[in-house]
């Protein structure tokens, strides 16, 4: 069997906060996520607001806040990722392209925030120069953009240097936390092109992302999330080849029919306000029964890498 | 006044002659611009990134002042003071809450959102206990259109609001706006997104950068 780059199994985030005087409460955003990502290729997240996605790509890296506990298990190359493990490994070996422009320091110019991340990814001293030309030029930033703070930029242009910062030196594993929002068309196909070529050169790359459309041109797998759960994954060329229909699960359907190419808010389905303990997409499946709503339906596979969470 | 400007008596959101560019070394992002949204009406505006789309909106919003030309929301200049019928919305939501107030502290700020508008953005009861770091994006951003929709709301400025939504959520949203703009609210939309731009929009307006200084 073939080892995998990356590998969440039945991932569960807890996260504990005080409540009146002795008291706790704690709050579960992801419930179980499972995704299997190899070098060299693509795997695209997709998934509703607050479905947890973020959230995988911070405990990936082991940057979650203390009060936050972990069940379940991730592996990189086929070993367990432990917190020391995870620390040594951000950073050079893990990446990420953070979702929000406000993870730039704000107090320092871009050019100083570059040159770190390219010593962070090993790159020698001696080449540090060279390789944040190379890195500017390939988001087509100009050079004066090294003597400028954060707040200076467009949002365009800050994502352009958060990526810069990430793809320094040689990565192999690269989270992309929604690298597309913000910027246009050609811009967008640019980067994806760059993450392609990534990918191309043995690097696993995981895009974290709202915008289907770029996904399905470029990624290899697709899974996706709703409210911490992973409900399915499937190929892309099969939905690139025969439609959005082909998709098992009603809500991955129901996603894509959303796009505004397709029918935007004429397929919206409605909530029927029916309280779930089970499927988070039950109170608005147009199949859901009450089987749905009792319980969680577990994973059942289609083959070694797809499957789909339904209980239908 | 100019004399030019007070002949054409018009409703809604009006810049006139706009120009701005950052610094005096740095090109303009635009000269003399005339923009004018009418009330129920949705503009798009287009155009490369850095090309001052959102720089345009926050002059439309009365965040930055113009260098010259001027603004007019039914012909007469925004309040200074007090809520402002001309509401933007920003690109990153985390940027635009104040990291210690809760969500619904946050969603108050201006005006207390109906249970029917709260229902309709799918706003669930549970995150307005909740800080914004305990947030998501999408999240942020629901709650973010929904302080800005108050009854004195009479143009909304939306730069990038639904970049960071799901499909589903964007869906969602824009079929609230649709709702408020068929009762006369204005609309600015800024978006990479074409085929968004064609469904939501009554005309496009492109900026071009200007490159010579």
């Amino acid at each position: 069997m073939a080892e995998y780059l990356l590998e969440v199994e039945h991932l569960a985030l807890n996260f504990y906060r005080h409540k009146g005087f002795a008291g706790q409460e704690s709050l579960s955003p992801v419930v179980d996520l499972s995704l299997k990502l190899m070098a060299g290729e693509i795997l695209a997240v997709v998934g509703s607001s607050g479905s947890g996605k973020s959230l995988l790509a911070s405990a990936v890296l082991g940057i979650l806040p203390g009060n936050c506990r972990e069940q379940g298990l991730i592996k990189y190359r086929g070993q367990v990722l432990t917190k020391i493990l995870r620390q040594s490994l951000r950073g050079s070996d893990i990446r990420l392209i953070p979702q929000s422009v406000s993870y730039l320091n704000p107090l320092y110019t871009i050019g100083w925030q570059l040159k770190q991340a390219a010593l962070a990814a090993g790159v020698t001293p001696a080449l540090v120069r060279t390789e944040i030309t190379e890195a500017i030029t390939r988001y087509e930033l100009p050079e004066s953009t090294l003597k400028l703070f954060p707040h200076q930029l467009s949002g365009g242009m800050a994502r352009r240097v958060l990526t810069a910062t990430a793809t320094m030196g040689s990565p192999r594993l690269l989270i992309a936390d929604e690298p597309t929002t913000g910027l246009d068309e050609d811009l967008i196909t640019e980067s994806l092109k760059f993450l392609k070529t990534l990918a191309d050169d043995g690097c696993g790359i995981l895009i974290i992302t709202h915008d289907l459309s770029a996904v399905t041109d470029f990624a290899d797998y697709v899974t996706v999330f709703i409210d911490g759960l992973s409900v399915e994954t499937c190929q892309t060329e099969t939905v690139v080849q025969q439609g959005w229909t082909t998709l098992k699960h009603p809500y991955s359907r129901a996603l894509w029919r959303s796009l505004p190419v397709m029918d935007f808010w004429d397929g919206l389905p409605e909530n029927s306000g029916r309280h779930s303990h089970g499927c988070p997409f039950a109170s608005r499946c147009e199949g859901c029964q009450d089987l749905c709503l009792a319980h969680h339906p577990n994973i059942s596979n289609t083959n070694e890498r797809e499957y789909v969470r339904c209980h239908f | 006044m100019s004399a030019a400007i007070s002949k054409s008596l018009e409703s809604g959101l009006a810049g006139r002659q706009l120009s701005f560019r950052y610094d005096r070394k740095l090109p303009w992002l635009f000269r003399g611009l005339d923009i004018s949204i009418a009330p129920g009406e949705a503009v798009g505006l287009t155009g490369p990134s850095g090309a001052g789309k959102s720089t345009l909106a926050q002059i439309l919003a009365g965040f930055i002042k113009p260098l010259s030309g001027s603004l007019m929301f039914n012909d007469k200049p925004l309040p200074q003071k007090g809520f402002s019928p001309v509401q933007y919305i920003y690109q990153h939501p985390q940027l635009a809450v104040n990291p210690r107030w809760t969500g619904g502290q946050i969603v108050a700020e201006a005006f207390q959102p109906s249970e029917e508008l709260l229902d309709m953005l799918e706003i669930s009861a549970d995150w307005l206990n909740r800080y914004p770091h305990e947030l998501s994006g999408g999240e942020l951003q629901r709650m973010a259109v929904a302080r800005a929709l108050g009854p004195e709301t009479k143009c909304l400025l939306a730069d990038e609001l639904s970049a960071m939504l799901d499909p589903l959520t964007q869906a969602l949203i824009w079929r609230t706006l649709i709702n408020y703009k068929n009762k006369g609210l204005s609309l600015l939309v800024i978006s990479h997104d074409r085929h968004l731009m064609t469904k939501v929009c009554d005309r496009m307006l492109p900026l071009k950068r200007f490159d010579q200084p």
